[in-house]
């Protein structure tokens, strides 16, 4: 078939809530003496020759019926007599499953990273998940995007610090080439003693520019922290800069956090999600905000401060979107509200339907001092320090090793909105011992590894090369009916 | 020749937000802003005392109200896009009437005018319509324009599209007897047009910043002009020249507003962003 289309939310919301259906019809149908027995299954379809893509870009990868012939169809139930193994492939499948259609339902994106750590007790190793998620989007016919799950975490960071692993090992980051965001399940403590401020940009774009420009290194403002979730921030870089926003010395000044959006709604929308939590989900992600977050810019009388001087201002009209999206905000978000916490936005946002206006950051670019010079004005004034001042020295901040409770609470809070599929996990896991500590360090192991392959995107993509290989073991293994998870377990 | 305005009061924090909009009734000025409530001040005192507050009237707030000329409607509408009209009773305290509720969305009613009596209400929407509500007949909706699609963002009844100006418009009004209209906005400059014929005849410069908000003075002899560097003018329009500015504040003026006459002197208001709202008089020299 020629024509492939990427399905909506709602249809792959549809596809995971007609297996449940199904399975719920088949609990309530148990006397039933037409349905016969074993029939509470998820099917699946595994590509037999053809191993599955870890990123499934193209879409003649995410095509299914051409590879019909070679697929395997396979039912994976349950309670499996005789098969214990089924029963946890079983739990695992529903577990995903679970957590898919949530990210699909709330909008979010997920990665398979913390997909693992929100039960690693059941998956016991990361290589489960992976696997299992490419099998899911294969049955579904759609690329894994397409469940809102990606490889990894999709944010850059650039500047010095030193991160102290779950392993004691010490990685020291010099503020060169940019580098994908840590994930923060594997760090311990993370010094910024080096820096003096943190800068988060909503855009990639301008993430680099300012990387390249070395305003976190040496700049007039001094040295920082560079950051960006290229767009709406993800689990992954929301849990890192909490972690880095929480890592200072009780008795010195909190660094400062600084966000540096567009001039328009999405913008807006942006850093509160880092400061407040998204939206729907602000009830949920307590700990992953970061309220001590500061606009930067770019507002209203960055972008309109010259206008009336010069005729191109480079300001751009509001879409109906952008009208509508300001509306929703003013009208939802909790903070926007007559004597919210963010008066400020909320005035930055009736500024925007006023006058009918939004800028980009792109706009600093054409000012006399540039983007850079731009930033670093603001930077200085924010901290209220004349420009010739070491803002080191001023900024003194020890290095501060995270509490283990502070690290188990960001994962018992990440664990919270489950639990619908407490006693079904108990029962397919019961037969197992889940070492849980061996297959943590081998996946530290893994991440060191991971870790070290440098820059971004080289990373992602060695990473998820080394899949296919084990998912051909795997699917081999699969098809005769035997559990894939000892096998990999052994071969790492 | 140029005339002297004397600022005669300035109310401090009317509002605890920018100050989007003003209206005017013989003896009420009403305004409106980024927070919920519209305030009504009285005007016929030199303390312009507080005379009412019209709480939550628009929870996302109010960025457009307007009054009928004979001061018994009013109109007000929200970032939400709802929009009040309310009544004056005998005591000069305003209630809610009724809404024009026609499935409205945020926008579909951006800038608003009254016809005389208060009966009409004339409305620009953000994709450039313009529509003409029946405020008596349970606010249903009478006429609808359409326009070339430009953001409208200011309107006057009886209006007229002007052509000349390539920048966005911000400030419509016609003069008092309907035979000029001026128009300003991004482009810096006040243009006047012949209503009858449509031409372009007189341009004012001076504003040396966007111009968001415009009025004629009762007799139409003078205009008012407020811009977004917080500059207020007062233009001659037999002299097609500005004659008085005033700069009380470097933030945006959001709304100028001339107030009825008393006496001999003719007085204006003007607010912004600066949350307060100045009151200015005719010097009446010697």
């Amino acid at each position: 078939m020629a024509s492939f289309r990427r399905p909506a939310n709602a249809e792959v919301i549809a596809k995971i809530e007609t297996i449940f259906e199904n399975i719920a019809d088949s609990l309530l149908n148990e006397e039933n003496p037409y349905v016969p027995v074993n029939d509470i299954f998820i099917p699946l379809k595994y590509k037999k020759h053809k191993p599955p893509n870890g990123d499934t870009l193209s879409p003649a990868d995410a095509e299914p019926l051409d590879a019909e012939h070679s697929d395997n169809l396979t039912n994976v139930s349950f309670p499996a007599r005789g098969r214990p193994k089924e029963a946890w492939r079983f739990a695992v499948l529903v577990r995903i499953l679970d957590l898919v259609h949530e990210a699909l339902h709330d909008n979010v994106i997920i990665s398979k990273r913390n997909i693992y750590y929100k039960d690693p007790s059941l998956f016991k190793t990361q290589l489960t998940v992976d696997y299992y998620v490419d099998i899911i989007a294969h049955t579904f016919g759609v690329s894994r995007v397409a469940l809102n799950v990606t490889a990894a975490a999709k944010g850059l960071v650039a500047g010095k610090f030193v991160l102290t692993r779950a392993d004691g090992t010490q990685d020291s980051r010099e503020p060169g080439v940019p580098r994908l965001i840590d994930d923060s399940h594997d760090i311990q403590a993370i010094d910024i003693s080096d820096v003096a401020w943190i800068l988060v940009i909503e855009k990639e774009s301008t993430f680099r520019t300012l990387a390249s420009s070395n305003l976190h290194h040496g700049s007039r403002a001094g040295d920082g922290i560079l950051l960006t979730a290229k767009g709406y921030p993800d689990f992954s870089t929301r849990s890192f800069l909490r972690l880095i926003s929480i890592s200072h010395d009780p008795d010195c000044n909190p660094l400062p956090i600084y966000a540096l959006t567009d001039f328009d709604p999405d913008g807006l929308a942006i850093m509160s999600t880092y400061k407040h939590g998204s939206l729907k989900l602000s009830h949920e992600n307590a700990d992953l905000k970061v309220p001590s977050m500061q606009w930067l810019g770019i507002q209203s009388r960055d972008v309109l401060a010259t206008n009336g001087q010069d005729g191109s201002n480079g300001l751009l009209r509001l879409s109906a979107r952008d009208r509508k999206k300001a509306t929703d905000m003013l009208e939802r978000s909790e903070g926007l509200q007559e004597g919210g916490k963010e008066e400020e936005w909320r005035r930055e946002l009736q500024v925007m339907l006023m006058l009918n206006v939004k800028a980009e950051m792109e706009i600093l670019a054409e000012r006399e001092r540039g983007l850079k010079g731009w930033v670093e004005e603001k930077l200085l004034e924010k901290s209220n320090l004349p420009e010739d001042e070491d803002l080191l020295d001023t900024h003194q901040l020890a290095d501060m090793t995270l509490g283990e409770d502070t690290v188990s609470d960001l994962r018992a809070n990440e664990d919270l909105s489950l639990g619908g599929h407490e006693t079904l996990d108990m029962l397919a896991v019961g037969g197992d011992s889940p070492n849980l500590q061996a297959d943590e360090d081998l996946l530290v192991a893994h991440q060191m590894g991971h870790v070290s392959l440098a820059d971004e995107g080289s990373a992602l993509s060695q990473w998820d090369e080394d899949l296919p290989e084990k998912h051909r073991t795997a699917d081999v293994a699969l098809a005769e009916g035997d559990a894939p998870s000892f096998e990999w377990d052994e071969e790492l | 020749m140029s005339k002297q305005y004397l600022t005669t009061y300035t109310i401090d924090h009317a509002h605890p937000t920018d100050i989007f909009s003003l209206s005017a009734t013989a003896s009420q000025i009403l305004s409106s802003s980024g927070s919920s409530s519209i305030q009504v001040h009285s005007t016929n005192q030199s303390d312009f005392p507080l005379f009412q507050t019209l709480d939550n009237a628009h929870k996302l707030g109010c960025h457009h109200t307007a009054t009928s000329r004979d001061g018994h409607v009013a109109a007000s509408v929200g970032f939400g896009g709802e929009v009040k009209i309310w009544a004056a009773g005998d005591d000069g305290r305003w209630a809610e009437r009724n809404r024009i509720v026609d499935g409205n969305k945020a926008g579909e009613i951006w800038s608003m005018a009254l016809s005389e009596d208060g009966h009409y209400l004339a409305a620009t929407s953000f994709d450039g319509r313009i529509n003409i509500w029946d405020n008596l007949a349970n606010g249903a909706k009478i006429r609808e324009f359409e326009t070339k699609g430009s953001f409208g963002m200011s309107i006057d009844l009886a209006c007229r599209y002007p052509n000349g100006l390539v920048n966005p418009v911000r400030a419509v009004a016609f003069s008092p007897k309907g035979t000029l209209l001026a128009a300003a906005g991004d482009s810096r400059v006040i243009a006047l047009y012949d209503v009858s014929s449509g031409d372009q005849v007189a341009t004012l410069t001076g504003h040396g910043a966007w111009i968001f908000s415009l009025d004629w003075s009762d007799t139409g002899e003078f205009l008012l002009s407020g811009a977004f560097d917080g500059k207020v003018k007062v233009w001659s329009i037999e002299q097609r020249t500005c004659v008085a500015t005033h700069t009380e504040t470097e933030k945006t003026i959001w709304s100028v507003k001339w107030l009825p006459k008393t006496g001999k002197n003719e007085g204006f208001a003007a607010a912004g962003a600066n949350r307060s709202i100045s009151f200015y008089r005719e010097a009446t020299g010697g």
